[in-house]
């Protein structure tokens, strides 16, 4: 053995050097490379920058290479080199220099003549001054000395001013010609320059980001509320460039960059606030998107990043860009999800109802139609929200005998049996009165707006349909169906109608219903409903008070993946998303039990044991896929954190006003008879035009303009054709759904024009807020009266609440940008009238004398108090007495100048042309006009009550 | 140099000719119709008659302004069925020729009065584009209402004595209404080609000077809808073109299951 000392431990020392040496080598590369997967990324980025600008610079270069061009360009050169030649040729050359000679001569001139000029004026100045120093003292001979050499002086000043305008003039002539001889070369170089100029632009750009490229380096946002900070960018470098590099990610800039981008600035906003995922983190892709094991918040991609909209946006907002989730408020809303499901923000419409109370079920529809729909809703109604319970026949009939046995109301009668005319006369009613805004007597319209009709003679008791009809709300205070104010005939007329619609082949089963009476049976269908939890969306007498029976779902989004109960179904289920087990990807594990719910509610329960009342109870809502990534969106993104005050954007103002107008508008569906819109159409050359398609053929359409276009010359009010070649986008006007059904049956039935049918239809309220008073819209909106003795279809009185009404006259107002609630009417004051007066001695009886004169006769058509015109009511024209309160006075003065520019299609005709009635009303159309509209505003008591006539008394 | 020049022509005849397509747009004469001479042209011939039960003659309620207007209630003009059963007042008309004889147009404007609260001619034919006087004879005031879809609509009341005088440049069959007297009405035929006629009391009908060719020749009335037949003009010869129109059911109101 030996010594120690002796012993060489080279060997040693050298693997240890070497491990050493590798540990660093390896230390600094992952430091250095490994670590910083973003900056291939950037610099990747940066190339394809690069290489796009080098991409234009070739097509330019190969464009400026291109024979044609090449032809062109050395064109103009020749011309350029002929152009120099011709100006260095001795003649011109000579002709040049002379000219050059003489301007300098010309110069050499003009200093000192301009120079004496000031010499003099100066000179005079200083006269001018003794003159005045003489004259206080008094020394005559000097003063009449000084006014000599000033006007000496004044007429030297005059001799030079000539002298220089001349040169001048002269110069100028001589530099112009001067700039002759250069003129041609000028011109072609300038024209050569223009065509090299992208190439320059081009060739600047690529030299820029060749050498000028910025360092690699981390970009961050630090958004200092949130404490957290954003390096999302470090990858996505061009995410918020105009023009994207390339379609690859993170290359690309961000799709619909105008709307999301531009509205949240990413040095704002970061990306986190909307995409979520782990912000900070720059080691690798998968960190970054937060696609780590147990990373609470995985990024958002694609529309789910929709799911952060309502983090700081009001749910009833319509979002530009939140096109996704503002459907699925809506359908939460529909499908009345909160009825079971506490979910903040939901159900705050207290007036509202999500299905129909129970109470009177046994007067209104008959017990084996209750059984059968119990059992499966949408085999009736394929358009209904009531979802499945999948409920047996037994479970079924329980239910049945419990909502029966607390039911309070009639006992129907036998059904009865109506003839043909009774039948007819029902339907000429539902088709005229508006049903058909709302509901839909045929079975593939679907759900319209309200419940369709098509099998509603299966389900309702004859008696009850018309006690409904007289007044919905009696039986269902909460109902939105409105009250059409029909009489008990009419109602009978309708119900009887209502009841012959059943599907084909319908036969009524006569059972033996003993059960429904079985105190036994009902104690059973009391546990059921229980269980189900019907009472979340129905009212059932005894129930009133019983809580929610589903989760709270106001923080889904944030809910904890261990509580979500996949039950035996978890490995399929997140196989199908590609995960092994939950915690690989929190996120999209909850987004697939989301999904898994929505379209199978039940399914958890699968090969599990379980007593009945332990089994899931949600119901299926026989949901589209659409349907459910859209809910799932929405659920996704209720979520338990809250941001700073400063992130949140608070509707105010006319947005908000707007937005809850929206609100009750859908509510009520206005938009069923409606028309709030018209048709907008964008044309080459981004000329948009606005007003009414009246007609479309195969290459064109007929377009009437409801506003001037400058850019097509035409007023509002001509009809144009155009080529549907130059149209590049088309939005069609919203509403007025049972505008084609009016039509079609003035048209078909009582042989009209089409054009003339559409005066039938109920009013277009595009610019309503400019014409009425919110005021009088209000109480109108409250009680509604008949306005219009030429329609059939009414306006219903709805009952809506006083706060409903206000925010619909609200809504109006804003839209048009007019003053709420109070507006200053000068036209029924005293002192406005007294003005006029003196102004135009009779002027209000002047007034009254075109109103009155045979070639305008206003009474002819209107009715005004209690006066009516000949005729039939049906031919009249709106109640003048009306207009004081109701409208407002510059829309009538618009409204009488030109009738069809307001409404298209009115029978309302224009009267005031340039030079008419002068005899009766000198003046303007405008003056003319305006003295109506102040008789209007203030109409004399006499002209609205009848006149006894001489014959009378 | 002469590349230049060429340029400058095609850039020239581009733009004119996107001009003229852009004026023809706005225009709306996208078919136009090409004058000429017909030597030897054929002739069209027919009646046109009603066929199944005549319906009774509607009387118009005259229930306004009873002083002018007041006479007993006269007879509808919306359906005009002589006894033998032929139908006054079918608007016969060649639909597809884009070339034949000289489109004539009136010297004077033609009009429509109105008079004892009724227009008068109730249908009119206008050669497209030319100007029609509308006038009013009566000592009330009417309102001219034109019902049209392509030609800009108007609505205008007119003064006892005067007159409204409006161009019509699109091809179109307008029903007018005077919405104060709402049993006055009247049509105007705007035609994009001269081979139109009216019939005569008898249901008789003649339109001369078609070059040879098929074509569809039209019936048109305004209670009876329209009829058309194909037909084949010879040089020379005179072309049998009878037409035979019918009431049509009218649908009931109720909607139903018949979609």
């Amino acid at each position: 053995m030996k010594k120690e000392e002796e012993k060489s431990f080279l060997g040693l020392f050298v693997l240890l050097a070497f491990i050493l040496a590798a540990t660093n080598v390896g230390a600094l590369w992952n430091e250095i490379v490994g670590k910083r997967p973003w900056k291939h990324y950037q610099s990747r980025f940066y190339e394809l920058e690069y290489e796009k600008a080098k991409k234009k610079y070739d097509a330019a270069v190969l464009k400026f290479g291109q024979p044609e061009e090449q032809y062109m360009y050395k064109a103009v050169q020749r011309k350029i080199d002929e152009a120099k030649e011709e100006f260095e040729s001795p003649e011109v050359q000579d002709e040049y220099k002379k000219a050059l000679e003489e301007l300098r001569t010309l110069e050499e001139e003009l200093s000192p003549l301009r120079f004496e000029a000031i010499v003099t004026r100066n000179r005079m100045l200083e006269k001018k001054y003794l003159y005045g120093k003489y004259k206080k003292e008094e020394e005559n001979v000097k003063v009449e000395d000084a006014v000599l050499s000033i006007i000496n002086l004044d007429e030297k000043n005059k001799d030079l001013t000539e002298k220089i305008k001349y040169i001048v003039e002269r110069r100028a002539r001589l530099q112009k010609k001067l700039e002759g001889f250069k003129s041609k070369i000028n011109r072609y170089t300038k024209y050569l320059e223009s065509h090299e100029i992208s190439i320059h632009k081009y060739k600047e750009a690529m030299e820029r980001l060749g050498s000028r490229r910025p360092q690699l380096q981390v970009y961050q946002v630090r958004l200092e509320e949130l404490n957290e900070v954003d390096r999302c960018m470090t990858c996505h470098v061009g995410i918020n460039e105009k023009k994207s590099v390339s379609e690859e990610q993170p290359y690309s800039s961000h799709p619909r960059r105008e709307v999301y981008l531009g509205k949240h600035p990413p040095e704002e906003f970061g990306c986190v606030l909307c995409h979520e995922g782990q912000a900070r983190a720059t080691t690798s892709v998968d960190k970054a998107h937060g696609e780590v094991e147990y990373w609470l918040k995985p990024m958002y991609k694609g529309k789910m990043a929709q799911s952060s909209c309502i983090r700081c946006h009001d749910k009833g907002e319509e979002l530009v860009g939140g096109e996704e989730i503002a459907k699925a408020v809506k359908l939460f809303d529909e499908l009345g999800c909160y009825g079971c499901h506490e979910t903040k923000g939901f159900g705050r419409d207290k007036s509202k109802m999500i299905g129909p109370d129970l109470i009177e079920i046994s007067s209104k529809v008959n017990p084996a139609w209750l059984v059968s729909w119990l059992k499966g809703p949408k085999n009736f109604r394929p358009s209904t929200r009531m979802p499945d319970f999948i409920l047996e026949e037994k479970e079924a009939k329980a239910i049945t005998a419990y909502l029966w046995q607390q039911s309070e109301g009639f006992t129907p009668g036998e059904r009865e049996e109506f003839d043909e005319d009774t039948i007819d006369e029902g339907a000429y009613i539902f088709e005229s009165v508006g049903c058909l805004a709302c509901h839909s007597d045929v079975e593939e319209d679907g759900k319209v707006y309200g419940p369709n009709l098509a099998r509603i003679g299966e389900k309702v008791n004859y008696e009850f349909l018309v006690s409904w009809l007289l007044k919905p709300k009696a039986h269902q205070p909460k109902t939105r169906m409105p009250d059409f104010r029909l009489d008990e005939e009419d109602a009978q007329y309708l119900a009887a109608y209502l009841t012959t619609l059943k599907s084909e082949g319908y036969e009524e089963r006569l059972e033996e219903l003993e059960w429904l009476n079985s105190q036994e049976v009902a104690g059973l269908g009391e546990k059921l409903i229980f269980r189900d939890g019907c009472f979340g969306c129905h009212k059932i007498e005894g129930m009133e008070d019983k809580s929610k029976i589903g989760v709270e779902l106001t923080q889904i989004g944030s809910k904890n993946i261990h509580l979500f109960d996949f039950g035996l179904m978890e490995k399929e289920i997140l196989g199908g998303v590609g995960l092994k087990h939950a915690a690989e990807n929190i996120g999209e594990a909850r987004h697939a039990w989301i999904n898994a719910k929505l379209s199978d509610p039940r399914q958890f329960d699968k090969g599990r044991y379980k007593m009945p009342e332990d089994r899931l109870r949600m119901p299926n809502f026989g949901l589209t896929e659409d349907e459910i990534k859209e809910l799932s969106i929405l659920l996704t993104g209720m979520r338990e954190e809250e941001l700073p005050e400063s992130y949140i954007a608070k509707l105010k103002g006319s947005k908000k006003y707007l937005v809850e107008g929206k609100r009750v508008i859908d509510k009520f569906n206005c938009q069923g008879c409606h028309q709030f819109s018209i048709d907008t159409l964008t044309l080459k050359g981004a000329n948009e035009i606005k007003g009414m398609v009246k007609l479309e053929e195969e290459d064109s359409l007929f377009f009437q303009l409801w506003e001037d276009n400058e850019r097509l010359d035409r007023k509002a009010g001509e009809t144009i054709q155009i080529s549907k070649e130059q149209i590049k986008n088309r939005i069609k006007s919203e509403g007025g759904d049972i505008a084609s059904f009016i039509i079609d049956y003035h048209v078909e039935v009582e042989g009209r024009v089409a054009e003339e049918a559409r005066v039938f239809t109920p009013p277009v309220l595009y610019g309503e807020g400019k014409k009425v008073r919110s005021a009088w819209l209000f109480d109108f909106l409250e009680e509604p009266v008949g306005l219009r003795p030429w329609l059939d279809v009414r306006m219903p009185t709805f009952k809506m609440t006083e706060h409903e009404a206000t925010i619909l006259a609200r809504y109006f107002a804003t839209l048009e940008g007019e003053r709420y609630p109070f507006e200053y009417v000068k036209e029924t004051k005293a002192k406005y009238i007294e003005e006029k007066e003196r102004e135009m001695p009779g002027y209000l009886a002047m007034a009254r004398h075109l109103f009155e004169s045979k070639d305008v006769n206003c009474a002819s058509c209107h009715v005004r108090g209690d006066i009516t015109p000949e005729g039939e009511p049906s031919d009249w024209a709106p109640d003048l007495s009306l207009a004081r309160n109701r409208l407002k006075a510059d829309w009538i003065v618009r409204w009488l100048l030109d009738p069809q520019l307001i409404q298209p299609g009115t029978k309302m005709p224009k009267f005031f042309r340039e030079g008419v009635f002068q005899d009766i009303f000198p003046g303007t159309p405008e003056e003319q006009a305006e003295a109506l509209k102040d008789l209007l505003m203030n109409l004399p008591e006499e002209m609205l009550k009848e006149q006894r006539t001489e014959t009378d008394e | 140099m002469s590349k230049f020049i060429i340029r400058y022509v095609c850039l020239i005849a581009v733009v004119t000719i996107s001009l003229i397509l852009l004026f023809h747009n706005s225009k709306g004469i996208m078919a136009a119709y090409e004058e000429g001479d017909v030597s030897n042209g054929g002739t069209i011939t027919g009646t046109v008659k009603f066929v199944g039960d005549v319906p009774e003659v509607k009387m118009l309620n005259m229930d306004k302004d009873r002083e002018t207007c007041g006479h007993d209630p006269s007879p509808s003009e919306a359906l005009l069925i002589s006894p033998d059963k032929t139908i006054k007042n079918v608007v016969v008309s060649i639909q597809n020729i884009s070339k034949g004889k000289k489109f004539e147009r009136p010297a004077e404007n033609p009009s429509i009065d109105q008079k004892g609260c009724i227009f008068i001619p109730h249908v009119k034919m206008i050669p497209q584009g030319s100007t029609i006087d509308l006038l009013n004879s009566d000592d009330v005031m009417h309102n001219l209402h034109s019902w049209s879809m392509k030609n800009t609509a108007f609505n205008e009341g007119v003064a006892g004595g005067g007159k409204l005088a409006k161009t019509f440049e699109f091809s179109e069959t307008i029903k007018m209404t005077c919405d104060v007297h709402k049993w006055m009405s009247a049509w105007i035929i705007v035609q994009n080609n001269p081979y139109y006629t009216l019939t005569g009391e008898n249901g008789k009908f003649r339109i001369e000077d078609v070059p040879p060719g098929t074509y569809t020749l039209r019936a048109w009335q305004e209670s009876l809808g329209r009829v058309a037949q194909e037909i084949t003009v010879k040089a020379g010869e005179e072309t049998k073109a009878d037409f035979e129109m019918t009431k049509k059911e009218k649908r009931k109101r109720r909607r139903r299951k018949e979609k």
